[in-house]
């Protein structure tokens, strides 16, 4: 037997770990390579099936140069995130099939911490971060499986006593992993350059707005953003969260116009001081940043468009967490330029006829009278909200409000600013998310929450808010999107029966955002402010890495000292520390007992060494045996004895 | 202290019982004193060696020495456990079975070159040796006490052998080997009287009572935990060493401590002490701890765990 040789248990072990490691970058890797690596992973275990012999060199080096090419061919590069993360599951591949000895499945299981952290270049969720503690968990139970003697033994309980061992350590790791996390210096932006990613857009507010384009997110539970108040959190129909403003309309689609941020119209705020939040998007792959309805302050992160709108300086392509303020009351775009309202006037030049007509003959009335006549007529027309309203025809405006009735809240937003403009009120559509479900100290904010409103644009007030859907269907504002339609049609969690799926769901997304505050929003600048308050300005002074090292070395040591005195010996009895007394003693004429020397041998080697001290030592020794192996007793006089030696 | 305490007893006669085996067995007193305690610790001693280094002379000798009734029987593969135990045979006369009792029947049974039989007959003569009792057509036969096997092997010819698996080599309390004898030995064993006659005039110098005593003694050798704390070190030491398949098993622990217990009571005294439990311990132990890398005893291996386990 040689304790070399691999057993084939844990061969298995090892594939089953290293398939679980490369599971996550499955959809990374192109397909052949995902064969390719199917099928030497299948070999291996072949190999272990038949008890076969290995594949010479000669066949695993044109295997290894074939992968390598391959990988370069499709990557055109061998270094980079996801073609380095090809070459290395390729080489991993081959590397199997020449896995002989434990020296060389060793290799693999670092190879394996390393794929770990490859996988977290890529993806940092909370999800990702438990997979990988329990990969990390199961490889270590591997690698302390292989240091100790006998290895796997087929027994499942030493399987299991070795998983806690490794638990234990990986338990160990975790002061020192939390002071590497919190002063560590973090580095400024990704360490390789994200693609454009674009099969990974998420479903969300698009710069354009035809009819369905809100209803269909309505359907769609997935987390938008959420938001954390600082003060009291303000009521439901105030919580319009500001996205892109759409401009132009060609009869059917209303699109936004490029938002230019060179001049934004000013914006003075109430008499209330700015409300502080912070705000996390999930990444949408779209410029803009949604922010609470008005934005009090531009953050470093974006700039203020031409459109009141908070635009980034790219593409939210990675979770983003914004410290915002907003005024509640406001007067904004009170001297808004000429060629703005002119673009918020205009209007295709035919099609709903009627909404024209209407809206010509209140032209005569003073604007604000001009905006309560058209919310009269949508109320008074009976106009209802639905999440399944019919398609209109190529006189849209026309078709919904004299005809069908029935509409989405980008009909309402539709319909209203096209009677207001017909009305000569400048007025744009404005895209966005409304109200968002409160969860502990947060709120969610899901893309069924998407909205759409109208802004118009009045004398000496500015742009004014104006919901024609509020004044249709209340509850929808007041109350979330639930109380206003049938909500069977919703997915599970926008309904509003407050059943345990959806409680566990709320307490699991509580989790995510928690770990998307605290762990993914660490950025370099809440490391500054952390260690700010911790009275470290400079992160790579003298004084400071002095203080992060000598905490490391604090932290090991106390864990180090904490197991040193759990495996301290237990304390000898007394006539044991007697007898070490009187072996301290005999060590001054270079007397020491061997390891296993017992007493008895001891003690005679002694007298032959001090002949003249014969009889004292026969008589320690004789007090010694009795006292600690005979029936005990005699310890006084074994003591007197002891010391007496000494002089 | 009651009256049994090996200080009351009379050591006199063991050490005549050495001296004569001794004499016997020129130049190996230390084996013949390991074999004595095997004896006194009522385990069952199997020796390993070559031929002709003086195997059945030891058990021969022990056998007169002690005033035991002596049989050998020479282990062969076409050997039954019906030539070891005995067999009923109708008996014309008086109409009945009767049992003839097979040489197990003896109170020193050497068993020659025990791995030369199949592991049927090896496994009947191991069964006996554990329960002390043959069971035969339903009936139990109590075997005579004391009951003393020595069994035999020859480590060098492995052709044609059924080795003892180690289940049934942890029957046997020690495992010794003899030796060659060195050159004044031999000499004076090659100049002396013709050991034959020797054994057919020697004299017990021991009664079975004393005997019996002497076993009784033995369990009663004190043995306080500070020991108790060695052993276990020694037997977690074999647990856990990279060298060995297996430890030695709880069975193992206590022959070691009763091994140990006799050669106390032998050297007079009534306690055990680490030295006693060094003395006996490759004894008990090697047979019982095959090498990984060679899947055979290594006496070195042990003798360096030893020296490895710090006296607690």
């Amino acid at each position: 037997m040689n304790p070399d040789r691999l057993d084939r248990t844990q061969i298995l072990a090892l594939l089953a770990v290293l398939t679980g490691l490369l599971l996550p970058h499955a959809g990374r890797l192109p397909n052949w390579l995902l064969g390719a690596l199917a099928i030497l992973f299948g070999w291996r275990i072949w190999l272990i099936r038949t008890q076969g012999r290995m594949p010479p060199k000669w066949v695993l080096l044109p295997i290894t140069f074939g992968l390598i090419v391959g990988v370069f061919i499709e990557f055109r590069t061998l270094l980079g995130r996801t073609g380095g993360i090809a070459l290395f599951a390729a080489l991993i591949g081959a590397k199997l099939l020449e896995t002989r000895s434990r020296r060389d499945a060793l290799l693999l299981v670092y190879l394996g911490y390393f794929l770990v952290v490859t996988n977290l270049l890529f993806d940092q969720t909370m999800t990702l971060a438990a997979y990988l503690c329990a990969m990390v968990l199961i490889i270590t139970t591997l690698l302390i499986g292989w240091h100790t003697l006998g290895g796997w033994t087929g027994q499942w309980r030493v399987a299991f006593k070795q998983a806690r061992f490794a638990g234990v350590l990986m338990l160990q790791a975790l002061p020192v992993m939390a002071l590497l996390f919190v002063f560590f210096p973090r580095i400024e932006g990704p360490l390789w350059r994200l693609p454009q990613d674009r099969g990974s857009i998420r479903s969300g507010l698009a710069d354009s707005m035809s009819p369905g384009s809100f209803s269909n997110m309505s359907k769609d539970d997935s987390v938008a953003f959420r938001v954390s108040f600082e003060g009291e959190r303000p009521a439901q129909e105030l919580l319009y969260w500001r996205g892109p403003v759409f401009l132009d309309y060609d009869g059917r689609t209303w699109t936004q116009s490029p938002p230019n941020a060179t001049t934004s119209p000013r914006i003075e705020g109430g008499t209330q001081p700015p409300l502080r939040y912070a705000i996390t998007l999930e990444p949408h792959q779209r410029p803009w940043l949604l922010a609470l309805d008005m934005p009090a302050m531009v953050p470093d992160e974006g700039r203020m468009s031409d459109q009141l709108q908070l635009v980034g300086r790219r593409q939210v392509s990675k979770r983003l967490r914004l410290e915002l303020s907003a005024y509640l009351q406001y007067r904004a775009g009170v001297d808004e330029d000429e060629a703005m309202l002119a673009r918020a006037l205009v209007l295709p030049e035919e099609g709903n006829p009627r909404a024209r007509q209407q809206a010509a003959a209140w032209r005569t009335l003073p604007p604000q009278a001009r905006v309560d006549a058209v919310l009269q007529l949508f109320t008074g027309q009976g106009l209802q909200y639905t999440l399944a309203p019919p398609l209109y025809g190529s006189n849209a405006v026309d078709d919904f409000v004299y005809g069908g009735k029935q509409g989405f809240c980008e009909h309402f937003a539709g319909a209203f600013v096209f009677m207001m403009r017909a009305a000569g009120v400048p007025a744009r559509v404005v895209g966005g998310y409304q109200g968002g479900e409160e969860n502990g100290d947060y709120l969610i904010v899901r893309q069924a929450d998407a909205h759409a409103w109208a802004e118009v644009w009045l004398e000496g007030q500015g742009w004014q808010r104006v919901d024609p859907t509020f004044a249709v269907a209340p509850s929808r504002i007041e109350e979330g999107l639930a109380s206003a339609v049938n909500d069977s049609d919703l997915p599970y969690l926008l309904r509003l029966d407050n059943n345990l799926v959806k409680r566990a769901q709320l307490a699991l997304d509580s989790m995510v955002n928690g770990w998307n505050q605290w762990v993914i929003g660490y950025t370099p600048e809440r490391q500054r402010q952390v260690l700010k308050r911790l009275g470290i300005t400079d992160l790579l002074s003298g004084k400071f890495v002095a203080v992060f090292l000598g905490s490391i070395g604090l932290c090991i040591a106390l864990i180090a000292g904490w197991l040193l005195w759990r495996m301290r010996p237990p304390k000898p009895d007394a006539a044991r520390q007697l007898w070490d007394s009187f072996c301290r003693r005999l060590a001054a004429y270079d007397l020491v007992p061997a390891r296993a020397e017992g007493p008895r041998d001891f003690a005679h080697r002694a007298m032959a060494r001090l002949p003249h001290r014969k009889t004292e030592i026969q008589a320690i020794l004789d007090g010694y045996l009795a006292a600690r192996y005979g029936s005990g007793g005699g310890l006084e006089q074994l003591k007197q004895r002891v010391v007496g030696f000494g002089r | 202290m009651n009256a049994a305490t090996p200080s009351r007893i009379s050591l006199a006669p063991l050490h005549a019982v050495l001296a004569q085996l001794d004499d016997f067995i020129l130049g190996k007193p230390r084996e013949t004193r390991l074999a004595l305690a095997c004896l006194l610790a009522r385990g069952h001693l199997l020796i390993e060696d070559v031929p002709g280094v003086g195997k059945t002379t030891l058990a021969h000798a022990l056998a007169a020495t002690l005033g035991l009734a002596f049989q050998r029987v020479q282990f062969t593969s076409d050997m039954l456990p019906a030539d070891l135990i005995g067999v009923s045979i109708y008996d014309r006369d008086s109409h009945a079975f009767r049992f003839h009792a097979g040489p197990v029947f003896s109170q020193v049974v050497l068993a020659d070159e025990i791995n030369r039989a199949t592991p049927k007959t090896q496994s009947a003569l191991l069964e006996a040796m554990e329960e002390r009792q043959v069971t035969l057509d339903g009936e139990t036969r109590e075997l005579p006490d004391p009951f003393f096997v020595i069994a035999t092997q020859n480590p060098s010819s492995q052709i044609g052998t059924f080795p003892l698996p180690e289940s049934q080599l942890d029957r046997f309390l020690m495992r010794i080997t003899l030796g060659y004898p060195d050159v004044a030995a031999e000499r004076a064993m090659l100049l002396g009287e013709d050991r034959r006659e020797m054994l057919r005039d020697a004299k017990p110098v021991i009664s079975l009572a004393e005997l019996a005593d002497s076993q009784h003694a033995v369990r009663r050798v004190h043995v306080a935990p500070a020991l108790v704390d060695y052993v276990q070190a020694l037997c977690r030491a074999t647990r856990e060493a990279p060298d060995f398949h297996n430890g030695l098993s709880p069975r193992a622990a206590l022959g070691l401590l009763a091994a140990a217990r006799a050669w106390a009571l032998l050297a007079g005294r009534d306690m055990v002490i680490p030295e006693d439990v060094q003395a006996v311990f490759a004894a008990v132990a090697t047979h019982r701890l095959l090498a990984r890398a060679s899947n055979r005893p290594q006496p070195e291996l042990v003798a360096k765990l030893q020296a490895a386990v710090a006296i607690p």
